[in-house]
């Protein structure tokens, strides 16, 4: 990454980045299950997306500090992914706990899409990413809210799309996962209309 | 010990529920890694050494893992084998753990070794384990392969790394790019679906 | 429940364990080998540029030695090139800072103390700019030649380096850098020698 400072328009163009142009669902290939498993209906898909902002949001962060104050001066860096993993699953699991006693109605909207998201691939990966790309802290933040956002855009999009899919005449063999993933690959085909905005 | 039903578990993998095709899980590196048939059969492997090895571990354990906590222990049980397969193919396969990049240790939330700890790996022998996990690391092997086999040959006109088609063949190169690869393995899905019902 | 919770408790613990120990012997086995290959990976070319053909890999024969004492002191990785069994050449990195960061270049010095090319490995200069020192072959050949004792300085600080124009401060870096690697060659040479015997 750039030595120097970032400017408002750098961060501008990170947040462009991660939503449009290197989508972590569309371009990076992250999070597909829960993609595919979470988009039939889009109040689902809604609920789905904000609930992987606030994780990745929190946990992006947390695990940047991990990685520069606990892996890097023991010298543990071999056990980046399962220190990483760990604290997404307890973070996760606490903010079930703490969600079910403060806010029934919370819970019941967001609480059964938690334990789904300790496995997507899309928060672990973004912590990844955070430290592969050489971000500071600052970077961190705003790049893990805004590939979650650009995951929680892809999210609502096809969910969007697959319910008109109730309306089509789908051939039998290509229902369910198979028109989804077709559907998928389109929207990411009209994602590259994006590529321009970058320089 | 019963041979027959070891057969079953093993082959079962190879084609009735072989995965990711008949048993939708993840989906992530299907995508990502099948680029080229070397990363696919390398990223089958990797994932394959994994299953196989948890497997054999969470049944070895099953009977002392309390299920308050199995999920937590799965975890722990995966993302060791994970970094192993980290540490391996870095110090030996050096090429392919710099193309495969963070899909290496996102293995851990796969969801096919935890679906399969979960599913059968906590419930059965060890023995059976072993054959469930080789089955199903194999049947993802040859899925993947099969899959970067049409995009490497019509996205590139290669085989692993080497010309094959026609000189004037014009390779499709959409087939090499991100939305290719949803179209791609959406199709097989459809034709999978297809090939599966005539029975 | 407290039984329980010790069950818990004790479980998870004795899986970490397991866990731990087994990664620990597998770091240690693969240690040397990880490092080899991304040393590879990153060092390789430049040494290929530096150094002339050798019977041995100096990659895989490489030697850490460690420069200045108390708090200065810091690990060098050295990579000799034998001819017949005979040290006739080794090569180094060594860095100066430049305009975006350090600069860090590979020097190939013969025993005797001779420069026989040096190659960028590092930088964070401008692109199209600073970059026209860093990929510049006919800059980098000016050192070729120069001895340990001989000055190496850009022309307007009384020395024959010719500067790249217009990117004077990249070229200084890149010479300042080559001249760092100059000033230990012989602690690294006397050490490397001692401990390959």
């Amino acid at each position: 990454m750039h030595h120097e400072v970032w400017h408002f328009s750098d961060y501008v163009m990170l947040v462009v980045s991660a939503i449009f142009i290197n989508n972590i669902l569309l371009a990076r290939f992250l999070g597909n299950c829960p993609f595919l498993g979470t988009s039939k209906r889009m109040d689902t898909a809604f609920s789905m997306a904000c609930a992987v902002t606030f994780v990745l949001g929190c946990t992006g962060p947390i695990t940047w500090l991990i990685e520069k104050y606990l892996l890097i001066p023991y010298d543990l860096l071999y056990l980046e992914t399962l220190a990483f993993i760990l604290t997404i699953a307890v973070f996760v699991q606490l903010v079930e706990m703490v969600i079910r006693k403060i806010s029934q109605p919370l819970y019941r909207a967001l609480g059964i899409y938690l334990p789904l998201i300790t496995t997507n691939c899309a928060v672990l990966g973004t912590c990844f990413l955070n430290i592969k790309e050489k971000f500071n802290f600052i970077q961190t933040i705003v790049f893990s809210v805004a590939s979650a956002m650009g995951f929680g855009l892809a999210l609502v999009i096809m969910a969007g799309i697959r319910e008109r899919f109730n309306f089509a005449r789908i051939p039998k063999n290509f229902q369910d996962t198979s028109i989804g993933l077709i559907t998928a690959g389109l929207i990411g085909l009209s994602f590259f209309a994006f590529q321009g905005l970058a320089k | 010990m019963d041979t027959k039903r070891l057969v079953k578990e093993f082959t079962k993998g190879l084609w009735k529920e072989i995965p990711p095709f008949r048993f939708v899980l993840g989906l992530c590196p299907t995508l990502a890694c099948t680029t080229t048939v070397s990363d696919g059969l390398g990223m089958g492997l990797c994932l394959t050494f994994v299953l196989t090895c948890s497997n054999v571990f969470i049944s070895m354990l099953r009977k002392i893992i309390p299920d308050e906590v199995r999920l937590a222990c799965f975890i722990v049980v995966v993302a060791t084998f994970v970094i192993i397969v980290e540490l391996v193919t870095q110090a030996y396969f050096y090429p392919l753990y710099m193309s495969l990049g963070i899909f290496i240790p996102l293995i851990v939330v796969n969801c096919i070794p935890l679906g399969r700890a979960e599913a059968f790996a906590s419930k059965n022998s060890v023995i059976y384990s072993l054959a469930d996990g080789l089955g199903m690391g194999l049947g993802y092997t040859m899925s993947l392969t099969s899959l970067a086999f049409f995009r490497e040959l019509l996205g590139k006109g290669t085989i692993w790394g080497h010309h094959v088609m026609w000189s004037g063949f014009e390779p499709l190169s959409f087939l090499q790019k991100a939305p290719g690869a949803f179209v791609c393995l959406g199709l097989m899905l459809g034709i999978m679906n297809l090939v599966g019902s005539e029975k | 429940m407290f039984k329980l919770l010790v069950r818990l408790v004790g479980v998870l613990t004795g899986i970490c364990v397991v866990s731990a120990f087994l990664l620990t012997f597998v770091r240690e086995g693969t240690k040397g080998q990880i490092e080899y290959q991304q040393l590879k990976a990153l060092m390789a070319p430049a040494v290929k540029v530096v150094l002339p053909p050798s019977d041995n890999d100096p990659i895989a024969d490489r030697v850490k030695v460690t420069i200045g004492t108390g708090k200065k002191a810091r690990k060098i990785t050295v990579f000799p090139a034998k001819k017949g069994g005979k040290l006739f050449a080794l090569a180094y990195t060594a860095s100066a800072s430049g305009h975006g960061g350090p600069v860090e270049v590979m020097v190939g010095i013969t025993v005797d103390g001779k420069i026989l090319g040096v190659k960028v490995v590092k930088h964070s200069e401008t692109p199209g700019i600073g970059t026209k020192v860093t990929n510049s072959k006919e800059f980098m050949s000016q050192f070729v030649g120069k001895t340990w004792n001989s000055k190496i300085a850009l022309s307007n600080a009384g020395g024959d380096i010719q500067a790249i124009s217009g990117a004077t401060e990249s070229s200084l870096a890149v010479t300042n850098a080559v001249a760092n690697a100059m000033k230990i060659f012989q602690v690294v040479k006397q050490k490397l020698e001692s401990k390959l015997g």
